[in-house]
C-alpha cells in the first residue's frame, strides 16, 4: 500500500516536471463546470447579439464590420477579468487551496499554472467573443471597411480579454474575497474609470487600465476629444499600460500568496 | 516517523496578538494511530496546518522521516491530508473532483477509481459534490486525502456528520491502514472517540503539550474506588483503616480505594455489618482529559 518513502528531497527539477499535470487539472476543473461553458457561450451570443443590434438600429452613420465586430469585446473583457477573479477566490471560497497546497506546496508554481490558465480562459472568451461579433455583422450585411485589420484587431482583441483575466487573477489572489473582488472590478471598470475619463485630463486618462484595454481595439468614436485624440497611445502602448496592471496585481498577489497562512 | 518539534505561532491582529501554538513537541509512530486531543481552540488544527505547510510556525518544525512537508518531492505521495471536509467545489463530480487532484498530484488517474470503490462512493462517482451530505464529502475528502497510496494520513476530525456505521467503518479503515504500516494522525475533540481505536494519544489545550502517552498509559490513569452506604458506616471505616485501606466518609457514603467490592463485602459480612449499597465508581477518560485542560480551555460556560 504505502508507495514511497522520503529519500530525495524537493528541487526545482520536480516543480518543473509537475507543471503539466498542474496544468491538467486547471484543465479538468475549467471543462467541468457548467458556469464556464455558459460563459463562452454568453460571450458568443452577446457578440453576435450586440452586431445584429447595433447594426440594425443605427442608421445615421456608415459602421464597418472592422468596427462593429469588436465592440463586445469591451465586455469580454470585463467577463475575462471577472473569471480571472473567480479562478483563484473560487479556490479560497471552496476550500480546495489547501489541497492544492498540500499536494504541491511551491506557491509561486501554483500561481504560473493559474496565469497560464486563466490567461487562456481569457483568450477563449476573446475568441468566442470576437466570432459572435463577426457573424453577427456579417450577418447584418455591414460594409466590411479594411478587412486586412481584422486580423491584427482579433489579436489585439485577444490582447486584451487576456491581460484583463490576468488583471481579473491579480486582484482576486490579493483580495480573496470573491465577492468583494468582483464587485470592486465592476465597479472600477464601470464606474470609476468612466467617471475619471470625465474629470482628469487625457494625458492621464490613457494610463486607466479598462481604458487602455479598449483603446486596444482601436474603435474610433465621435465622442473622443480632440484632446484625448492627441494624447492616445498607440495600440502596443496601450497593451504596455495593461500588461504593466496586469503583471503588478500578478506579482502582488503571487507574494501575498507566499506570504499569508493558507485557511 | 513525524517529529513536531518546539513549533510556536503567534497569531497577529492589528496591535493585538495570541500565543496559538506555545513550544509544541511530540514524536507520532509509524504503524500506529495517534489521536490528537483538546478542547475547542486547543490548536489542534492550526498544528496540522503548520504540519503541512498551510500556516507557517514563527519557530520549530515538522518532519516526515527527517524531511519538512516543503522538501518532499512528492507530498502527496507521502502525506494525505484531510483538515476539512468541504475542501470541493460543489459543481463538479465526486471523479471530476478526484481527477483534478490525482493530475495535480502526479497521480496516475486509475487510482480514482479505486479510491471511489476504497471509500464507498462508486454508485455517486458522477454527482455533483453539491449535492452531498457531510458524511459523504469527509468520504470524499478522504478518497482524495488516499489518492496518492500516501503512508501518512492527517485528518482533522473526520468523523464529523458521520453516521455510526461510516464512523465504524472510518475506524475500521484507518486501523488497516496503521496495520498496513501507514501513520494515521486524528484529531478530535473526544477522547472517548478516539480511545477506541487509536493507540496513542497526543492531549493539548491552550496550544501546550498536555500529555503524549499510549492509550494504555492513560487508561491506567483511570481512578477507581467503591462507594458503600451502610448504617454501620463508623465500624466498617475502623475496620477499613485497621487494614491500611484508604477509606473516607462522604455525606452518608464510604469511599474506598485500594480494595475491590467483593473484599469489602467479604469484610462486611465477616464482621456482621450490614450493606445496603455497594458499587465501583471509576473516572473515565473525558474526566482525565477535562482534569488535563481545566486550565487550558478556551471556551466554557459560566
Amino acid at each position: 500500500m504505502m508507495s514511497q518513502t522520503t529519500t530525495s528531497l524537493r528541487n526545482r527539477r520536480n516543480d518543473l516536471a509537475a507543471l503539466p499535470g498542474a496544468l491538467h487539472s486547471e484543465w479538468i476543473k475549467a471543462i467541468s463546470l457548467r458556469s464556464n461553458r455558459a460563459l463562452i457561450l454568453v460571450a458568443f451570443i452577446g457578440g453576435a447579439a450586440t452586431s445584429i443590434l447595433v447594426g440594425t438600429l443605427v442608421n445615421n452613420e456608415i459602421l464597418y464590420v472592422t468596427d462593429v465586430a469588436f465592440y463586445w469585446t469591451v465586455v469580454s473583457a470585463m467577463f475575462a477579468a471577472v473569471c480571472g477573479v473567480a479562478s483563484f477566490t473560487s479556490e479560497v471560497q471552496h476550500g480546495t487551496l489547501p489541497m492544492l497546497l498540500t499536494a504541491r506546496p511551491s506557491r509561486w508554481w501554483l500561481g504560473l499554472t493559474k496565469l497560464v490558465t486563466t490567461m487562456a480562459f481569457g483568450a477563449t472568451m476573446g475568441i468566442a467573443g470576437v466570432a459572435g461579433g463577426l457573424a453577427g455583422a456579417v450577418l447584418t450585411d455591414l460594409p466590411s471597411g479594411h478587412a486586412g485589420r481584422i486580423p491584427a484587431t482579433i489579436a489585439w482583441a485577444l490582447g486584451n480579454t487576456t491581460l484583463s483575466a490576468a488583471l481579473g487573477l491579480g486582484v482576486g489572489m490579493i483580495v480573496r474575497h470573491g465577492s468583494a473582488a468582483i464587485s470592486g472590478l465592476l465597479i472600477w471598470g464601470l464606474v470609476v474609470e468612466n467617471l475619471l475619463t470625465v474629470f482628469l485630463p487625457a494625458s492621464l486618462v490613457r494610463f486607466l487600465p479598462f481604458y487602455a484595454g479598449t483603446k486596444l481595439l482601436g474603435i474610433e468614436s465621435d465622442l473622443d476629444s480632440a484632446e484625448a485624440i492627441a494624447n492616445a497611445l498607440s495600440r502596443p502602448q496601450s497593451a504596455l499600460v495593461l500588461a504593466t496592471y496586469a503583471a503588478t496585481a500578478m506579482v502582488v498577489g503571487a507574494i501575498l500568496l507566499n506570504r499569508r497562512d493558507v485557511e | 516517523m513525524i517529529s513536531i518539534n518546539s513549533i510556536t505561532k503567534r497569531f497577529a491582529r492589528g496591535v493585538e496578538s495570541r500565543l496559538a501554538v506555545d513550544d509544541l513537541t511530540f514524536d507520532i509512530t509509524s504503524g500506529r494511530v495517534t489521536g490528537f486531543v483538546g478542547p475547542n481552540g486547543a490548536a489542534k488544527s492550526t498544528t496540522m496546518r503548520i504540519m503541512v505547510g498551510l500556516t507557517r510556525a514563527d519557530r520549530g518544525e515538522v518532519r516526515f522521516d527527517g524531511v519538512t512537508h516543503r522538501q518532499l518531492p512528492h507530498p502527496s505521495r507521502v502525506v494525505g491530508a484531510v483538515l476539512d471536509p468541504r475542501c470541493m467545489h460543489p459543481g463538479r463530480t465526486a471523479r471530476q473532483h478526484l481527477r483534478a487532484t490525482a493530475a495535480h498530484g502526479g497521480i496516475p488517474s486509475r487510482r480514482v477509481d479505486e479510491v471511489l470503490d476504497d471509500v464507498g462512493l462508486t454508485s455517486v462517482a458522477n454527482r455533483r459534490a453539491g449535492g452531498f451530505s457531510l458524511g459523504m464529502r469527509q468520504r470524499l475528502a478522504l478518497a482524495g486525502a488516499l489518492l496518492g497510496e500516501p503512508n501518512v494520513l492527517l485528518l482533522d476530525e473526520p468523523s464529523n456528520g458521520l453516521d455510526p456505521q461510516g464512523i465504524h467503518w472510518l475506524r475500521a479503515r484507518l486501523s488497516a491502514f496503521a496495520a498496513a504500516g501507514g501513520t494515521v494522525f486524528i484529531s478530535s475533540h473526544l477522547i472517548s472517540e478516539l480511545s477506541i481505536f487509536a493507540d496513542d494519544l497526543v492531549v493539548i489545550g491552550g496550544g501546550r503539550l498536555l500529555a503524549a502517552e499510549s492509550v494504555a498509559e492513560m487508561t491506567r490513569r483511570v481512578d477507581r474506588s467503591v462507594s458503600v452506604a451502610t448504617p454501620s458506616s463508623a465500624e466498617l471505616l475502623t475496620l477499613l483503616r485497621e487494614r491500611h485501606i484508604d477509606a473516607i466518609r462522604i455525606d452518608d457514603r464510604i469511599q474506598v480505594r485500594g480494595a475491590s467490592a467483593d473484599e469489602i463485602s467479604q469484610l462486611a459480612h465477616s464482621h456482621h455489618l450490614r450493606i445496603t449499597e455497594l458499587s465501583e465508581v471509576s473516572t473515565s477518560l473525558e474526566d482525565i482529559l477535562l482534569e488535563l485542560t481545566r486550565s487550558a480551555t478556551e471556551f466554557t460556560a459560566a
